[in-house]
C-alpha cells in the first residue's frame, strides 16, 4: 500500500501600490487595497471556494479516508477576515479532522536565511493565528518556498515541531527515494520529501499539450502513484493550491481531476495520509544531509529567483538590516509594516532570471517590470526609514537644548489669568505660582494645555507625553523643572 | 541564384542626418549589400553639400537629388527651416512633386527588380515608378502622419501614404505598434504587412560609466510634439525641487525649439536645462559618454532606435509605453508619457538607487547581443525574394 501526503501551499502577499519617491514622508499607506482586494476575490471565486468545495465532498464520500494538509500564511488569513464565507470553508475542512494544518512563518518571508530571531518570531506569531483561527497547534513545519537546510531542520525541531517539508530534489538524494521518510542530519526532525516529478505532473504539466503524459486522467495518474508499491511508502503531492484553478484554469478539466483521482488512488487500495498521520506510520529510513540551502523553486532548486541579482540583494539586506532597531523603536504598525514588506513575493517580482531573456510572461509580476518592483519597494522602505527614525527620535528621549529657546513670537503661552510664558524655564518658574483657578481652566478632564503647548509650540514630545496626564498643580510643576534642569545639564 | 536588384528611395544619409532614418537607411543597405543585394539609391540631397559619405562596397550605388528636402518635415518644420536657411521655396507640395519627377527620370535610367521606399516623402516617385515598370513596390514605414501630427495630421501627406499603402504590394513597418497604426488608422489590410524591427551594430563593447556627482539626464530627437519634449521639461522640473544637483540636456533641433526654451524659463529651471541644438556624430558620441540616464517621453514612437543607442553606452533608459522599441527591448523602464510625476519618479529612483541602474544596464547589454542589422537585412531579404517569385 502506497500512502500519499496531498498538501496544499495557500498564500497571497500584501501587493505594494505605485508608491514613489515624492511619497516619502507623505504617503500613509503602502499597500494597494484595491487591487489587493481584486486579485483575493478572483482566486475565491475561481480556486478557493471551488476547490474548498470539492475536497469538503471528497472527506464525505470516501468516509474520511481521503486526506489533505494546507499551510494559509498568516497574511492570506488577514486578508480573509474580510470573507467569513471563506474562512468558513477552510474550517469546515479542519474541523473534519482529515486535514493537518502545517507551520509557517506568518509573513511567507525568507527570515529562516537571513535572522533566525526573526523567523522564530515569525513562526510563533503564525502558531498564535492558527490557535486563534483553526484552534490547532500545528507539529509539522513548512518553510517558505520550501527552504531547507539541516540548520532549518535542527532549528525548527527545537520550537517542538516534529516534521519538516522538503524538496525530493536529485542533487541531494543521489540514490535514494523521495519516498521514504528521512530524519534529518544531527537531529530527530522527520524530513518529507516533495516527490517533484508526479507533483509537477498536476501543478505545471496538467494542460501541457505536448506532454506525453497529457492529457492526465485520475485513471493514469492513480496507477503511476500505484506503480511505487514495493519500492517506496509514500508519495508526498507538494503544490500550490492555487493550481487548482488559477494556475490551472477550470477549462483545463483540472477539477474534475481533482474529483477523481483521490477516489481512484482508494480503489487502488492505496491510502492518504496526512504528514502528522505520515510520520507517525513510518519512521525514518535513514539520515539525510542537506548542507545547502535547498528550495522548491526553478529548475536551480536555489533562491536565486528571490536574491538572484543586485536588487534583491540590496531590497532584502537594507530590510533586514532594520531589525534590531525597528523591534527596539518601531510601534506595532511599523514593524508590522517591516514584516509585510518580508513576504518574499516582494523580492521575487524584482526577478530579472526570466525578464532578461525576454520572455516576460513566464511568472507573474503586478508591476511592469522588475525594476519597477524594486523602486517601489526601495521608496517604502525609505519611508519606512524615516518614520524609525521619527519613532527613535521620540523614544530615545530625544534632548535637544533648542526645547529652552524662547518661542517664536505670537506662539506664547496665554494664560488665563493674562500672564504670558515665553519659554520652558518660564513655565517651570511660572507654573508653581499659578492660581488654582487658573491652572484647572488649563488642565481638567477635557483638555490639558500645558501638554499641547510643549509638544506643539516647543516640540519636547517626551515632556508633553509624560505630563499630559498630570492632575496635580505641584506634580506637574516638579516634572517639568525636572526636564528644565536636565535640558539644562546637556 | 540571381542576385536582387534593388531599386531604392531614401531620406537622408550620414554624416548628414536629422533623425534616426539616415542611419536606418544606411546600416540596412549596408547589410543588405552583404548578402548580395545589388542598391541604386536615390537620396534628396540639401542644396548646399554635395559629398556624400561612400558606403564601403560597391554593391551600392548613390543618386542625388538637390532638393531642400529633409526628412520629417511638415509645413510648419518647412517654415521654420525656410528660415533658419532663408531660402525661398514656395510650399512642400511644389517640393515633393520636383522630387518625384526627378526621382522618375534617374529611375528610368536604372535596371532593377524591386523597389523599396523609405517613408512619405519617396511615396509618389515609388508610386510612379512602378507604373512605368510594373515592378513590385515595398513602402518602408518608419513613421506616419498619425504619429507626427499627434492627432491633428496633415490630409495631405496623410492622403499620399494612404495612396500608396493601397498602391503597395508590401509594406515593412518597423515595430507592431506601426503595423497597428496602420491596419487602424489606414485600413489597410494587416496580411499585407510585414514587421521588421530596427537594430543596432552592437560590438559587444561595455562601457563603464564614471560615476560622478553631479549628473545628467538626456532628451535627445527632434524638439516636435509628438517626442514630447514638453513632458521632458515638467519632469525636469518635480526632479529638481526634489534634487538640486542634476543638470538636463535637450538635444536636438526642431520646430518647438523656441517654445521649449520659454517653457523652462518659465518655469524657472531655465539654468538647469541645456539646449545644445542639433548635434554632429562626433558631438553625439560625447554626450553618450557623459549622459547618465536617457530618457525618450514620445507621445508615439514607431520605433525610437535611440534607445538601443543609450543602451549600448551603458545609459539606463526611461520610454513612454507608445514606442516600437520596447517590442524587443525589455530592460529599460517604462513610463506614461504624460505621467509626469511618474517619470520624475523613475529619473530620480534611476539616479539614487545603484542597484537598479547597474542591473538595467547589465541586462540591456544581453538585449543588445540579440539584435543586429545582420538579422533583419534577411528578414527584409526574405520578403524581397517572397514578392519575386
Amino acid at each position: 500500500m502506497v500512502s500519499v501526503c496531498f498538501y496544499l501551499h495557500v498564500h497571497q502577499p500584501f501587493r505594494l501600490k505605485n508608491f514613489r519617491i515624492f511619497d516619502i514622508g507623505k504617503e500613509k499607506n503602502y499597500f494597494d487595497e484595491e487591487r489587493n482586494r481584486m486579485y483575493l476575490e478572483r482566486i475565491i471565486k475561481k480556486s478557493y471556494l471551488p476547490t474548498n468545495q470539492i475536497l469538503l465532498d471528497l472527506i464525505h464520500k470516501t468516509d474520511g479516508k481521503f486526506k489533505v494538509s494546507f499551510s494559509i500564511t498568516g497574511v492570506l488569513l488577514e486578508q480573509l477576515e474580510n470573507y467569513p464565507k471563506v474562512l468558513e470553508s477552510f474550517k469546515k475542512i479542519v474541523d473534519t479532522g482529515c486535514c493537518d494544518l502545517v507551520g509557517e512563518t506568518y509573513y511567507h518571508s525568507l527570515a529562516s536565511v537571513f535572522s533566525l530571531s526573526e523567523f522564530k518570531r515569525q513562526i510563533k506569531k503564525q502558531e498564535k493565528k492558527l490557535k486563534e483561527v483553526f484552534g490547532i497547534k500545528p507539529k509539522i513545519f513548512r518553510n517558505t518556498e520550501l527552504v531547507y537546510q539541516n540548520e532549518i531542520g535542527k532549528f525548527v525541531e527545537r520550537l517542538g515541531y516534529k516534521g519538516i517539508l522538503a524538496e525530493g530534489w536529485d542533487k541531494v538524494l543521489e540514490w535514494r527515494s523521495p519516498c521514504f521518510v528521512y530524519k534529518g542530519k544531527d537531529s530527530n526532525i522527520c524530513v518529507l520529501l516533495k516527490h517533484y516529478k508526479l507533483s509537477d505532473d498536476i501543478a505545471f504539466r496538467f494542460s501541457e499539450r505536448k506532454w506525453e503524459g497529457w492529457p492526465l486522467t485520475a485513471d493514469k495518474f492513480s496507477n503511476w502513484i500505484n506503480k511505487h508499491n514495493g519500492n517506496g511508502n509514500i508519495i508526498n503531492l507538494f503544490m500550490d493550491y492555487e493550481t487548482f484553478g488559477e494556475h490551472q484554469w477550470k477549462e483545463t478539466g483540472i477539477f474534475e481531476f481533482l474529483k477523481h483521482f483521490p477516489l481512484k488512488v482508494l480503489k487502488n487500495g492505496d491510502e492518504f495520509l496526512t504528514p502528522t498521520e505520515t510520520i507517525k506510520k513510518y519512521k525514518p529510513v535513514a539520515e539525510i544531509d542537506f548542507p545547502n540551502i535547498v528550495s522548491w523553486a526553478d529548475t536551480e532548486r536555489d533562491l536565486s529567483a528571490w536574491i538572484g541579482n543586485r536588487m534583491q540583494k540590496a531590497a532584502s539586506s537594507e530590510l533586514y538590516s532594520l531589525e534590531k532597531e525597528i523591534l527596539k523603536y518601531g510601534d506595532r504598525k511599523l514593524i508590522d509594516n517591516w514584516r509585510k514588506l518580508q513576504t518574499a513575493d516582494h523580492l521575487y517580482y524584482m526577478c530579472t532570471k526570466w525578464f532578461a531573456d525576454g520572455d516576460v510572461h513566464k511568472y507573474f509580476n503586478p508591476y511592469r517590470s522588475p525594476y519597477d518592483a524594486f523602486i517601489i519597494f526601495m521608496n517604502i522602505l525609505n519611508d519606512l526609514k524615516l518614520k524609525l527614525e521619527i519613532n527613535k527620535k521620540i523614544k530615545t528621549n530625544y534632548m535637544d537644548k533648542n526645547f529652552l529657546r524662547r518661542v517664536e513670537e505670537g506662539k506664547e503661552f496665554y494664560c488665563r489669568n493674562g500672564k504670558i510664558i515665553c519659554s520652558l524655564e518660564e513655565l517651570a518658574r511660572e507654573i508653581k505660582k499659578l492660581d488654582p483657578e487658573t491652572f484647572l481652566h488649563h488642565v481638567n478632564e477635557e483638555k490639558n494645555d500645558f501638554a499641547n503647548w510643549i509638544e506643539n509650540v516647543i516640540g519636547d514630545i517626551v515632556l508633553a507625553n509624560r505630563i499630559k496626564r498630570i492632575k496635580r498643580q505641584s506634580t506637574m510643576s516638579r516634572v517639568i523643572t525636572a526636564r528644565v534642569a536636565r535640558l539644562n545639564l546637556l | 541564384m540571381k542576385d536582387i536588384k534593388v531599386l531604392m528611395f531614401g531620406w537622408e544619409f550620414p554624416p548628414h542626418t536629422v533623425g534616426g532614418l539616415g542611419k536606418v537607411t544606411y546600416h540596412l543597405s549596408n547589410a543588405l549589400a552583404d548578402l548580395g543585394v545589388k542598391i541604386s539609391l536615390i537620396l534628396p540631397i540639401r542644396g548646399k553639400s554635395n559629398n556624400l559619405k561612400i558606403i564601403p562596397t560597391n554593391l551600392i550605388s548613390i543618386k542625388g537629388i538637390k532638393t531642400f528636402l529633409t526628412p520629417y518635415l511638415n509645413e510648419r518644420s518647412y517654415q521654420y527651416q525656410l528660415e533658419e536657411e532663408s531660402k525661398i521655396y514656395v510650399n512642400l507640395r511644389d517640393e515633393i512633386n520636383r522630387f518625384t519627377k526627378r526621382g522618375v527620370e534617374i529611375a528610368k535610367q536604372e535596371d532593377f527588380d524591386i523597389i523599396h521606399c523609405h517613408d512619405w516623402m519617396t511615396f509618389p516617385a515609388g508610386i510612379e515608378t512602378k507604373k512605368f515598370s510594373g515592378k513590385k513596390l515595398i513602402l518602408h514605414v518608419h513613421t506616419t502622419e498619425l504619429d507626427r501630427g499627434c492627432g491633428g495630421c496633415n490630409p495631405f501627406v496623410y492622403n499620399i501614404e494612404l495612396n500608396a499603402f493601397e498602391k503597395a504590394d508590401k509594406i515593412i513597418a518597423v515595430s507592431n505598434y506601426t503595423k497597428n497604426k496602420i491596419v487602424e488608422g489606414y485600413g489597410i489590410s494587416k496580411d499585407k504587412i510585414e514587421v521588421v524591427h530596427n537594430a543596432i551594430e552592437f560590438n559587444g563593447e561595455k562601457k563603464n560609466k564614471k560615476s560622478k556627482r553631479k549628473k545628467i539626464i538626456l532628451f535627445f530627437g527632434r524638439l516636435s510634439l509628438h517626442k514630447g519634449p514638453d513632458y521632458f521639461i515638467r519632469a525636469a522640473k518635480k526632479v529638481l525641487d526634489y534634487k538640486k544637483d542634476v543638470l538636463f540636456v535637450m538635444a536636438g533641433s526642431g520646430e518647438l525649439l523656441p517654445e521649449m526654451i520659454d517653457l523652462s524659463c518659465n518655469l524657472g529651471i531655465g539654468d538647469k536645462i541645456l539646449f545644445t541644438g542639433r548635434l554632429k556624430e562626433d558631438e553625439v558620441e560625447k554626450i553618450y559618454e557623459i549622459a547618465d540616464l536617457y530618457v525618450l517621453p514620445s507621445v508615439s514612437e514607431p520605433f525610437g532606435i535611440t534607445v538601443l543607442e543609450a543602451a549600448s553606452n551603458g545609459i539606463p533608459v526611461i520610454i513612454s509605453k507608445n514606442c516600437g522599441v520596447k517590442e524587443i527591448f525589455n530592460n529599460c523602464l517604462e513610463v506614461d508619457f504624460w505621467d509626469v510625476d511618474e517619470i520624475a519618479n523613475k529619473m530620480i529612483s534611476v539616479l539614487e538607487y545603484e542597484p537598479a541602474r547597474m542591473e538595467i544596464t547589465e541586462n540591456a547589454y544581453r538585449d543588445l547581443e540579440k539584435i543586429s542589422w545582420k538579422k533583419q537585412a534577411s528578414h527584409v531579404l526574405n520578403i524581397y525574394n517572397s514578392l519575386l517569385r
